[in-house]
């Protein structure tokens, strides 16, 4: 790949910025024992790859204890590297860097760095939603995998590379899975930084028992391999199934699993202790943890109740790996399981969730959020909090659906019925909730606030819109969150972009993009460069908005995020269309087809780039859309949780789509993220 | 629901919402997830 400047307004690409598309080294390989006893392709492929990689470097890892225990693989690593480091570099152990990719490796430590935080979270959101949340987590894992690719610069032994060797990787829990990709991933050739671990028992897509959690982890183990393999850094090797060289006689095979009546450290004996380490698992998606922790608390559940609470959060886990199945048949059984009407409601609320945004089935969710009512009854004159905020999440939910029937809707008249009957839902749940003291129904109230704005902005009354948002969460400024301000500047932005206020939301958004890369959040500012493309292509100053996707091209490059530099390229191609600068875009068309040759938009610029046609008519024509940026900031990093992007972004449908979203068969897809 | 109501309802919603300032820090935390979530 060349890159050249043409004329000084619209810098193309370097090969820098598009070159971990296709970065040819293999430093993360998983050897699966899948292989025979006779394998030649499997070892040939092996040993290319490992020299290009290996380093003279090689630090082998202890096995981690059982029960996929978040943070369990990184803290064996810091137990192999420690020593070396104590002794060849000790000034290095006071480095602030460092310690914090330690502390994660260290339980007790870790809330010192948010997790405490993120625990609380799911009680708030992550069961409110089906959704996972990964932003927080993200940033922790990529902070501990900057840290150890510094510490392999920065101390002398490891100078002429490392090569971590790791027995059982098949063991490893997910968090320090992702730390390993994401440690190779950000690697420069130049870091000979690789790992190479031996996963026989890395799952299949088994037949899963609804009754037993423990049969879903070999499918579990086996999606996110899959995952991690289809990632450039990582390749299966299919060697046979023996030992490693020098492992011990025990190291193979699956860990096996724990009977249920054992005493294990890892497993919390109070009950409500173990359903946190549940739902700690969840905040970090380690799923196979989840699983493994249900086992015992099916077992252990003393009532119906307890049932039903592990089997909402298994139901949670299913759900977020698409096993949307198996996630509807928990669900029922916890709301047939507890005698608690407003937990049921819970339950019911959270079906409905799944029909509305992973099958886009309004019919079913509608009749979900009816049966949550039908069981919290009438609600008489006292109804206590707990009941109230169920009913109003229902009617939450039951808004949502309206709002996605009104975008539907075959005439205006339709459609505005569906959105005033929206807008009276919310305001009823707000009315439920209004001025009531606690943490939930705080959560909800600003919630329901969140989804007003949506509404307004639906309705097309962008001016209403900014004035209610502003009014509704500006005030929380004076508590100089910056993470606060960066997700409500990004929000309203673009909301005054809409608004034809498109100065002012350019400065906004500015400011945001400013804080973001002040508290070191990269995955914010990514995302903040590619709705700041959109606003300077409102403003009509294509230039700047070219530069604009050009960074957020750079910026997910150096992520390593795929679906961040795709939508930045669609961006500059766009910038370059309205600009009319032909040859850039030639220029930015060729490095396209070289980067990803492989990618939906290569195959359709090659019919955009005919001699005389209008740049943007051409990409039009090929089916290159025009950007339209999320009204949010993304919940989840697919480049670091490797969960993969959901097909539908339903908040962008909300604001941008026009007619009926197309319905999925009820079995989704691995790909509907 | 008139236009004239929907905006004197959300008038109502927004004044209701300073009673929540008494647990200020909280409510930055919550806001915040709200605001993303």
């Amino acid at each position: 790949m060349t890159a050249t400047l043409s004329t000084g307004h619209y810098p193309l690409p370097s090969d820098e910025d598009v070159e971990f598309f296709g970065l040819p080294r293999a430093a993360l390989l998983i050897l699966t024992g899948t292989g025979t006893g006779n394998d030649a392709a499997g070892w040939r492929a092996c040993v290319d790859a490992a020299v290009e990689t290996v380093a003279p470097s090689i630090v082998r890892v202890d096995r981690v204890g059982p029960g996929y225990v978040n943070w369990g693989g990184l803290r064996q690593v810091r137990a192999a590297l420690l020593p070396i480091v104590e002794r060849e570099a000790p000034e290095l152990l006071g480095e602030e860097w460092l310690d914090a990719a330690w502390k994660m490796a260290e339980p007790y430590r870790a809330r010192e760095v948010g997790v405490g935080y993120l625990a609380e979270a799911v009680t708030f959101a992550v069961t409110r939603r089906i959704s996972r949340e990964s932003h927080q987590s993200a940033q922790i894992i990529d902070r501990a995998a900057q840290a150890l690719l510094r510490l392999r610069r920065s101390c002398p032994p490891f100078g002429g590379g490392l090569t971590l060797v790791i027995d059982d990787l098949h063991a490893w829990d997910r968090p320090s899975l992702r730390c390993l990709y994401r440690m190779v991933a950000l690697a420069r050739p130049t870091d000979r930084m690789s790992v190479v671990g031996f996963a026989d028992a890395m799952g299949q897509p088994a037949d899963r028992d609804p009754d037993d959690p423990g049969s879903r982890i070999p499918a579990a183990r086996h999606r996110f391999f899959q995952r991690m393999a289809s990632a450039q850094p990582v390749r299966l090797v299919a060697v046979a199934p023996s030992d490693p060289p020098g492992a011990g006689d025990d190291v193979r095979g699956a860990p096996a699993e724990q009977p249920v009546e054992a005493d294990r450290e890892d497993v919390p004996q109070r009950y409500d202790l173990l359903l946190l380490a549940m739902g700690d698992a969840l905040v970090f998606q380690n799923y196979e943890r989840v699983f493994d922790l249900a086992r015992f608390a099916l077992h252990r559940a003393a009532d119906p109740d307890q049932e039903a609470q592990a089997r909402r959060l298994i139901a949670i886990a299913d759900a977020q790996l698409d096993d949307f199945g198996l996630a509807a048949q928990n669900l029922g059984r916890a709301a047939r399981l507890t005698p608690d009407s407003g937990f049921a409601a819970h339950l019911h609320y959270l079906t409905g969730l799944i029909a509305t945004k992973r099958h886009y089935d309004l019919d079913s969710a509608d009749a979900a959020y009816q049966r949550g009512l039908a069981a919290l009854g009438d609600p008489g004159e006292e109804e206590d909090v707990a009941r109230r905020v169920e009913r109003a999440w229902l009617h939450n939910g039951q808004a949502l659906v309206l709002a996605l029937r009104a975008k539907a809707a075959p005439d205006a008249e339709t459609r505005q019925q569906s959105l005033a009957a929206a807008f009276d839902l919310e305001l009823r749940a707000f009315s439920l909730v209004r001025g009531v003291p606690g943490a939930a129904p705080a959560y909800l109230r600003h919630n329901l606030m969140a989804n007003l704005t949506f509404l307004l902005e639906i309705s097309g009354r962008f001016d209403e819109a900014v004035s209610f948002w502003r009014r509704a969460f500006e005030t929380y400024l004076a508590g100089d969150s910056r993470e606060f301000e960066v997700a409500f500047d990004a929000r309203l932005g673009l909301l005054l972009v809409k608004a034809g206020k498109v100065d002012d939301g350019v400065a906004v958004l500015q400011q945001a993009r400013q804080v973001a890369e002040q508290v070191s959040d990269q995955f914010g500012e990514e995302e903040l460069c590619l709705k700041l493309g959109y606003a300077h292509t409102a403003q009509g100053d294509h230039r700047k908005a070219y530069l604009c996707y050009l960074d957020a091209l750079r910026l997910g490059s150096r992520l390593r995020e795929p679906d961040i530099c795709l939508d930045a390229l669609v961006g500059m191609l766009w910038a370059l269309a309205d600009a009319g600068a032909r040859e850039e875009f030639t220029a930015v068309c060729g490095i396209v087809a070289r980067a990803v040759p492989d990618s939906p938009l290569a195959q359709r610029l090659t019919e955009a780039t005919g001699a005389e046609l209008d740049l943007a008519e051409a990409l039009t024509t090929a089916g290159v859309l025009r950007p339209r940026p999320s009204p949010k900031l993304r919940a989840y990093i697919p480049g670091v949780d490797l969960e993969g992007t959901p097909t539908q972004d339903l908040n962008r449908y909300l604001v941008w789509g026009e007619g009926r979203l197309p319905q999925r068969p009820q079995q989704t897809l691995e790909s509907d993220r | 629901m008139s236009e004239q109501e929907l905006t004197a309802a959300l008038e109502e919603v927004l004044a209701s919402m300073t009673a929540d300032l008494d647990e200020f820090e909280d409510d930055v935390e919550t806001a915040a997830r709200a605001v993303k979530w």
